[in-house]
């Protein structure tokens, strides 16, 4: 059923980001081919609509990640959803999964848009190079240190964006819950802010705590941090889950 | 095989206030169940439950004997008073939607009721009117061999003809393994349909039984009984 769920979720957003990519993709390419003719104008422009276009990508994707649990999960839409035979955790999955996917694929296209932007000889060469004294660095041999840290780093950034949108999904349920029916807006941004301040002042104090057991142990201050991210975000789902399940107040 | 739903004192209270007060209710298979009530009388808090979208403050529910999770809503059709369509999808993406989730959807059905309806499958869901979302939620709904059809005012916003065509639909669609259960206040248009009523007012079962029984006992129509039970 999850299959399902995404194919769905997948068809309802395909109409948002393709169209800004392919835009993107192709301000770029005019902006390389205005700058081989030197009209500086041209070159400008294409620049600012294309540092609007980064903006407005960005933008894209916060506001699709509220409208889209928030329009068809706690609006009328709900009533589909709900009664289909999944489980509000399938719901929930299938959102944070299409969403991640989209922002790894922006990724690439932000990539793809700087090869396209500044590739000549000069870079190529530069890249090249950079690869080159990186490979040695690696043959000479790295510590499992080294190498645990940079295993784990990727998956602590993955693990904080995760968090990031399951804070954002926490909070869209907390604020439809029958109390705040009056002040669904403004409690979505309570319930935001409310979340992340209290991670912030256990992140602090267990900083605290635990400061000087880990002086000098730099790979395990790293696993602990990746740990208590995947906590983290288990908690925020299990939170959001819980609401969806028992709790959920479609008008 | 058991009774198809069954409510054992259920209660549901709202900050404070009791949206429904001890409800016991048992609909057993191949009946149309008419529930009856004024506005805000707790008919679609009670279809709510039924459907998991709400939990009872206490008491249970049991549907084919189980409580309400993912295996009953796989054999519960439910029409909701809202329009629930999204806007970007197309007629045949509703289709192909119901089918891809619901095992007990018949799409040779639906196409004959579009057709018949004459509604136009690539038309978006956007451009579409009210009564026409309506008359594709119901054609989606009805279309399922479901156990419990549960249609929360199903004609309320459809013309008389396609009312006349909907409400054939709904009996053709009755077996004697499913029922259905009905909440309307058009009670004139559904009275002749129904085999049971249930009346619900303010929260509470004022009246419960067969409409042949009631009717002979009161000696009125159901439609006269309920303007005489909620006089305003």
């Amino acid at each position: 059923m999850l299959r399902k769920l995404l194919k769905y979720e997948f068809k309802a957003t395909a109409r948002l980001f393709p169209p800004v990519y392919i835009a993107i993709l192709l301000v770029s390419i005019v902006n390389r081919l205005v700058r081989l003719t030197n009209i500086e104008i041209a070159f400008n422009l294409t620049s600012i609509v294309l540092s609007g276009l980064f903006v407005a990508l960005g933008v894209l994707t916060l506001i699709g990640v509220v409208r889209r649990f928030k329009k068809n999960l706690l609006s009328d839409e709900g009533y589909l959803m709900f009664t289909l035979p999944v489980s509000s955790a399938q719901l929930i999955t299938s959102k944070l999964i299409t969403t991640i996917v989209w922002t790894i694929a922006s990724g690439i296209v932000a990539v793809v848009s700087f090869i396209i932007l500044i590739a000549d000889k000069v870079t190529i060469l530069q890249f090249n190079q950079a690869i080159a004294e990186l490979m040695a660095l690696i043959n000479q041999g790295l510590t499992s240190d080294q190498i645990g840290m940079a295993v784990q780093i990727p998956f602590i950034a993955l693990m904080g964006y995760i968090g990031f949108i399951l804070t954002i999904y926490l909070s869209l349920s907390t604020a439809q819950l029958p109390k705040f029916n009056k002040h669904r807006g403004a409690m979505f941004f309570v319930a935001f802010f409310v979340i992340t301040t209290a991670v912030q002042w256990i992140t602090v104090i267990c900083a605290e705590i635990f400061q000087p057991y880990l002086e000098g142990k730099t790979l395990l201050i790293v696993t602990i941090i990746l740990v208590a991210n995947v906590l983290l975000d288990c908690l925020l789902f299990l939170g959001t889950d819980f609401i969806l399940k028992k709790h959920i107040n479609l008008e | 095989m058991g009774e198809i739903l069954e409510l054992k004192n259920v209660s549901k209270t709202y900050s404070n206030k009791e949206a429904l007060k001890n409800i016991n209710l048992i609909i057993p298979r191949g009946k149309i169940v008419g529930l009856l009530g004024p506005n805000g009388s707790g008919k679609s808090k009670m279809i709510k439950l039924i459907n998991g979208l709400l939990e009872p403050t206490s008491g249970e529910i049991f549907i084919n004997g189980g409580a309400p999770g993912i295996e009953t809503k796989k054999v519960i059709s439910y029409l909701p008073e809202r329009t629930y369509l999204n806007d970007w999808m197309k007629v045949k993406d509703l289709l192909a939607f119901f089918q891809d989730f619901y095992g007990d959807f018949d799409m040779n059905k639906a196409l004959d009721m579009i057709e018949r309806l004459q509604i136009d499958q690539n038309s978006s869901l956007k451009t579409m009117s009210k009564g026409t979302k309506e008359k594709v939620q119901l054609i989606l709904v009805m279309s399922r061999t479901a156990d419990l059809y549960i249609l929360d005012e199903p004609i309320g916003g459809v013309d008389p003809a396609a009312r006349d065509y909907i409400l054939k639909t709904i009996i053709k669609n009755y077996t004697d393994h499913s029922s259905i259960l009905l909440a309307t206040h058009l009670i004139q248009e559904i009275e002749n349909i129904c085999d049971d009523i249930i009346f619900l007012s303010q929260g509470s079962i004022v009246l419960q039984g067969s409409v042949d029984d009631i009717r002979e006992e009161k000696g009125k129509s159901i439609d006269a009984l309920f303007r005489e039970v909620f006089v305003c």
